[in-house]
């Protein structure tokens, strides 16, 4: 049976807990520096395209 | 290569350069979404959350000056008084590394008892591998369940509650959240 989201989170927290860091934290840092760059990469086309000010403004609101 | 890449991730050293420079002048908590996921927890974020002791101005301003001269830089405005107004009015201000859009760290003075008290009861989270002051275990799980409750704060909880099983104080957390009751409902 699939996986369900619910089982992935309990199976991720109990592999945390129970699991040398070694083992999980190069898998949580490899998919935090691509969440991260695929940000980056965004706000960088979104700021060729209508200027780093309105990519400011749609990341802070401000 | 690739095992170089995955050894640190961009939050945890935006984190530290953060903190390595607040340290010295100000007494901070880093809260709410980083706290899960410097435990692990499999979910991205673009902005990290800091409380800051309620600061002097001309101590904020030497907080202001060295962050810049470390390669940060304020969203909201390059003049220290001004995002000092924005803070003592009680709306956070957003720090970037200096041309970039993310990671930002979000800092806002402490407000009121709450805040006062997770300052005071700050921890540092071996399991967090990193050595930075954070609120509490039983402080974050209590935010997320009584007064955030979105699903990412729920899962955020419920993670913090999986990673700590056994070891959480539930009167603690139970506390928090009658403060949370008095003070912010």
């Amino acid at each position: 049976m699939r996986e369900t989201h619910q089982d992935f989170l309990e199976r991720w927290a109990r592999i945390v807990r129970e699991r040398p860091r070694e083992e999980w934290k190069p898998i949580q840092n490899a998919f935090l520096n691509a969440q991260y760059e695929k940000a980056v990469r965004f706000y960088q086309r979104y700021a060729e395209q209508h200027g780093e000010e309105a990519a400011r403004r749609l990341k802070t609101g401000v | 290569m690739e095992r170089a890449v995955a050894d640190t991730n961009i939050l945890d050293t935006f984190v530290k350069d953060f903190v390595a420079v607040v340290e010295p002048l100000a007494r901070y908590i880093i809260v709410s979404g980083f706290v899960a996921i410097s435990h692990g927890r499999m979910r991205g974020t673009e902005d990290i959350d800091m409380i800051l002791e309620r600061l002097e101005k001309d101590t904020f301003k030497k907080l202001h000056e060295a962050l810049v001269q470390a390669g940060f830089e304020c969203v909201q405005s390059s003049d220290a008084t001004t995002i000092y107004e924005y803070l003592t009015s009680n709306t956070a201000v957003r720090y970037v590394r200096k041309g970039t859009f993310v990671p930002e760290m979000e800092v806002k003075f402490a407000k009121d008892a709450l805040d006062d008290d997770q300052l005071k009861r700050r921890v540092k989270l071996p399991l967090s591998g990193l050595d930075v002051w954070f609120s509490s275990i039983e402080t974050n799980i209590a935010f997320k369940e009584e007064l955030l409750k979105s699903p990412k704060d729920l899962e955020d909880a419920a993670h913090l509650r999986r990673v700590y099983e056994g070891e959480l104080d539930e009167e603690e957390i139970e506390r928090v959240k009658a403060l949370i009751r008095r003070l912010r409902l």
